[in-house]
């Protein structure tokens, strides 16, 4: 009986994910970044808009810096610096805190310009954001009564019009109305009812087909894909081909798959965990055999169900997670890895079971790791810690920066080095794999996507041209496949030259930290990769967020 | 002598003593209802609200609720809508008002005039359409475009609200139809009630384009669709309000009253300020952009008018009249809006102050080779073109005919 439950409710997971919308991430629509901008250390938080056009909610935090006056405005990829309209400058809603909202007008990649002014200089930070459709909205019951009551006034006033138009209105001044006007009347409000039925009955057919034109033109659909394991000479690979024929009408507001670029010298960053327990994890980099089909060996992952999740980011700066799920039947016994930064870990299954989810249970404290500053070993025999954490339980849509320590086997602080050109990388899963999200320690968005922004900013022309796909496919594969080859030192100067220099500020010391606000309720598993000694370590923790009190 | 308008007679019948006190008669409103005057008004702050509206999104892109040109069209909502209201009750609640034997009874217990009701529907509508509007952004985006469902909820209101005022004015002026005028005061006020009638119609006909404009663009004049369009709306409309008006040359006066109010919008608010607050900004524009200009109804209308007046003392069936003026005005509109609309896209001459050609929006990028060209969708063949304009005048016909079917019950309207 507990299993048919376990297997119903994990059916139901592994729907809702299917189902889910995959932007930059998965159901985790907001931008979060820190910056360092010349003396100005700020936490932005962006809340896009569901709906396009529609408003993004914009809060900076200032942590250092004398901020006088925060300016926003939109600028979007397709017509960039020049096409960006005026700045609207943010409120002052409590002391280092600023709102605003800055109207999204097309759909697409596009970003937030901020300009800070104060004592200590005028600085720009720019956050990417997608700027896309995602709600399917209904219309609220007291909405819907108070406009149908309107409507029915309105019905039925226009239908005594009518009637009064064919007799009464037509009487001369002081006239008594002959008997033969009552059924003038009555003809003319058949006559009124008839028509206005027709007309409500088009007017109907034309809102539906303005809502399915939503749906079908403007709604945003994630790219499919479908993956497999094959297994050969004890080798399993990852085949993951993408399925463009979902797109439907949406495809006219997609760039080719040809524009993909590289993300931290990567094509697709894929993130597999396996359910229920999401104890086997892995964060592999498949090569692209042609513009549809990736490719990559995969690690001894143990058998069983994964969720999969696929990063990839266009020349647009437009950054989508595609997801799917695959299984794998048996652990390659000889694995090797296709690419050099390919890591994964298998570790203890998460505390609290996915059927869990939501219900208050005894075991919230009782999770295997992740207790307030908990600590867990690496594989080099390192520990890493979670410090300054806020609580035992965390407060959804809250923004805050988790931080992360290595210390060394003696407890003294370990040097950390580059991994893909950052101080480190984290992956944050919900239980039932419903949210997901690849962070940096600058914020939640795709660095390829930013970097793709910035040089459009500093670009003059007000329109943008795609290059020629193939040929563009092509420099993408040189370039990628060369960098796979270079030395380690010489790929991070290379990762790190390419990225907007002055927003980022490495600190490679001995601490990683990430801003992110957890969308919902639930508990979360957070893997915490950095590089030691040439080593790619992961630290696994676990979370519960609840829904904020306020 | 019969007064022409007997419900200013203090009997209620026809009589002979005004029932307006002296001072009233004799000033600027000669005896007709204050609200005549503020519904006629209202239309006209509904259609400049419109256009001006139309205009700021062209060339700034983000308005609230409470922008200028929304509170010009809320005050012709609430203006008319207040006025009609307040005659409705006044005319239910005083039981002696010597109006009342002129309106309309209706629910058992109010009263009021066509025009009132037309006014009252029209501004409901105009309220009902706001919080649907606010639902539709929320679900479906801003819209950019002009014609959405909400949009012709409050589209119906505004002309719903001009309807008001024309069918006001109507009532008004069909009293005097066969009426022999002796004193100069009803003279003039005749004279008044024509020319209200004439700007009324004029300022509906404004709005019935302005939602239509967009099959209508000066883009398109070389496409048969446009004339389908011009088929559909024009005849109907002109052909009722010329039938029903009382002046000399009634469709040339509205088309000018539709021509100069199209145009004044468009010649005055180029001169203020106005830069784009929305992206993407294609075309960095630092002044208002006008909106089009309009088609020159003028022409086509004199010669309805003509043609009206020629068969009026002709016993000519209604069919046979609706398809001699379809013919008529679609011809002559071709013949004057096909090189009209190629000299507003293609010439030089028109990008200028008074013909705004060189109007763009702010999203379109200013460089496009079709600019000033006609694009290739937008021509066709001679044989294609032919096709459409034969359906184009067959609408027409149809459409004319409504029209003097429509015209015959305005010219009844009294109350």
């Amino acid at each position: 009986m507990k299993l048919i439950q376990r297997v119903g409710v994990y059916s139901l997971a592994l729907l809702l994910f299917f189902s889910m919308t995959a932007l930059a991430h998965v159901g985790s629509p907001g931008v979060l970044i820190q910056k360092q901008a010349g003396k100005y250390q700020v936490l932005v938080s962006v809340n896009p808009p569901d709906v396009i056009p529609g408003t993004a909610k914009v809060t900076v935090f200032v942590e250092q810096g004398r901020v006088k006056t925060i300016d926003a405005r939109p600028i979007y990829f397709s017509s960039g610096d020049e096409g960006a309209p005026t700045h609207d400058e943010l409120k002052a809603v409590a002391a280092g805190r600023f709102e605003g909202i800055v109207w999204l007008m097309s759909s697409g990649s596009s970003s937030i310009e901020l300009v800070i002014n104060g004592p200590d200089g005028r600085e720009t930070v720019v956050a990417p954001v997608m700027s896309v459709a995602t709600a399917t909205r209904t219309m609220p019951a007291g909405t819907g009564i108070g406009l149908l009551a309107l409507g029915l006034l309105l019905v039925v006033l226009m239908v005594t019009i009518v009637g009064a138009s064919m007799s009464d209105g037509t009487l001369k001044p002081g006239q008594a109305a002959p008997a033969t006007f009552r059924r003038k009347r009555l003809i003319g409000m058949g006559i009124g009812t008839v028509v206005l039925v027709l007309v409500l009955t088009g007017w109907r057919t034309w809102w539906n087909a303005s809502a399915e034109h939503y749906r079908s033109y403007n709604l945003y659909k994630p790219l499919a894909m479908q993956s497999s394991v094959t297994s050969r000479d004890n080798q399993s690979r990852l085949l993951i081909r993408l399925d463009t024929a979902t797109y439907g009408r949406y495809r006219r507001s997609r760039p080719k798959l040809s524009f993909i670029v590289p993300d931290h010298g990567k094509l697709m960053h894929v993130f597999l965990v396996r359910t229920p327990g999401l104890d086997a994890f892995a964060h592999l980099h498949p090569d692209r055999l042609d513009s549809l089909n990736y490719q990559s060996k995969l690690p001894p992952l143990p058998k069983g169900q994964y969720l999969l999740y696929a990063d990839i980011v266009y020349r647009n700066g437009f950054a989508e997670t595609l997801t799917d799920t695959v299984t794998i039947s048996a652990p390659a016994t000889a694995a090797k890895a296709t690419d050099p930064d390919d890591s994964w870990l298998v570790t203890e299954p998460m505390g609290v079971q996915a059927s869990a989810v939501g219900m208050p249970h005894l075991d919230d404290d009782m999770v295997l790791c992740g207790k307030p500053s908990a600590s867990v070993k690496l594989e080099d025999g390192s520990t890493m810690l979670w410090t300054d954490r806020a609580g035992s339980v965390l407060e959804t849509g809250k923004p805050y920066v988790l931080r992360f320590a290595v210390a060394d086997e003696k407890g003294k602080s370990a040097k950390l080095e580059p991994y893909l050109g950052m101080g480190g990388h984290a992956a944050i899963v919900r239980s039932d794999g419903t949210v997901y999200v690849h962070l940096h320690p600058v914020g939640t968005y795709s660095m390829a996507a930013e970097e793709s922004l910035v040089d459009r900013i500093a670009d003059t022309t007000r329109v943008f041209h795609f290059p020629d796909a193939n040929r563009f496919r092509d420099s993408i594969d040189t370039y990628v496949a060369r960098l796979k080859q270079l030395p380690e030192a010489e790929k991070n100067k290379v990762l790190m030259a390419a990225m907007p220099a002055m927003n980022h500020t490495m600190k490679v010391n001995n601490m990683v930290e990430f801003p992110y606000a957890f969308p919902r309720a639930g508990h979360y598993r957070v893997w915490v990769q950095v590089r030691r000694n040439g080593r790619v370590l992961t630290g696994v923790f676990d979370t519960q967020v609840k829904d904020s009190l306020l | 002598m019969q007064s022409a308008l007997p419900s200013f007679d203090q009997s209620g019948s026809v009589g002979t003593k005004s029932l307006i006190p002296s001072a009233r008669v004799t000033d600027w409103r000669l005896g007709i209802p204050t609200y005549i005057y503020a519904v006629v008004f209202a239309s006209l702050c509904i259609i400049w609200g419109l256009l001006w509206d139309i205009m700021w999104h062209m060339s700034i892109g983000r308005d609230g609720l409470f922008s200028a040109p929304h509170v010009l069209i809320y005050v012709g909502a609430v203006v008319a809508g207040i006025f009609s209201g307040f005659k409705i009750l006044q005319l239910t609640f005083q039981k002696q008002n010597p109006m009342r034997p002129e309106s309309i009874r209706f629910w058992g217990i109010f009263y009021g005039s066509l025009g009132t009701l037309f006014c009252v529907w029209g501004a409901i509508a105009m309220l009902t359409s706001a919080p649907f509007d606010d639902w539709w952004h929320n679900t479906y985006g801003l819209d950019v475009q002009i014609l959405t469902p909400p949009h012709t909820i409050l589209a119906f209101g505004m002309m719903a609200v001009q309807l008001g005022a024309v069918i006001g004015t109507l009532a008004l002026q069909n009293r005097f139809r066969d009426a022999v005028l002796t004193n100069e005061l009803e003279k003039r006020r005749y004279r008044r009630l024509q020319l209200l009638f004439g700007v009324a119609s004029g300022l509906l006909l404004c709005v019935l384009f302005g939602l239509f404009s967009e099959k209508m663009d000066r883009e398109s004049a070389h496409h048969s669709s446009y004339y389908t369009s011009v088929a559909i709306i024009f005849p109907l409309y002109l052909l009722a309000v010329g039938r029903a008006s009382l002046l000399r040359y009634p469709i040339t006066i509205i088309s000018a009253v539709y021509m100069v109010t199209m145009l004044i919008p468009s010649w005055i608010l180029p001169l203020f300020p106005a830069t784009p607050r929305l992206g993407p900004v294609l075309n960095p524009i630092t002044h208002y952009q006008g909106f089009i200009f309009p088609l020159l109804l003028v022409v086509p209308g004199f010669c309805l008018d003509k043609l009206m007046q020629h068969f009026s003392h002709k016993k000519i069936n209604d069919w046979a009249l609706a398809a001699i003026l379809a013919v008529v005005f679609m011809g002559v509109l071709l013949a004057v809006q096909w090189p009209f609309g190629a000299f507003l896209l293609e010439s030089p001459y028109a990008r200028n102050w008074f013909f705004f050609s060189d109007s763009w929006y702010y999203g379109s990028d200013p460089t496009w080779a079709y600019r000033y060209k006609f694009y290739p969708e937008n021509l066709q063949s001679t044989t294609e073109f032919l096709q459409g304009f034969g359906i184009a005048l067959v609408c027409a016909f149809f459409s004319a005919r409504v029209g003097l079917a429509w015209g015959n019950w305005m010219k009844r309207v009294q109350r």
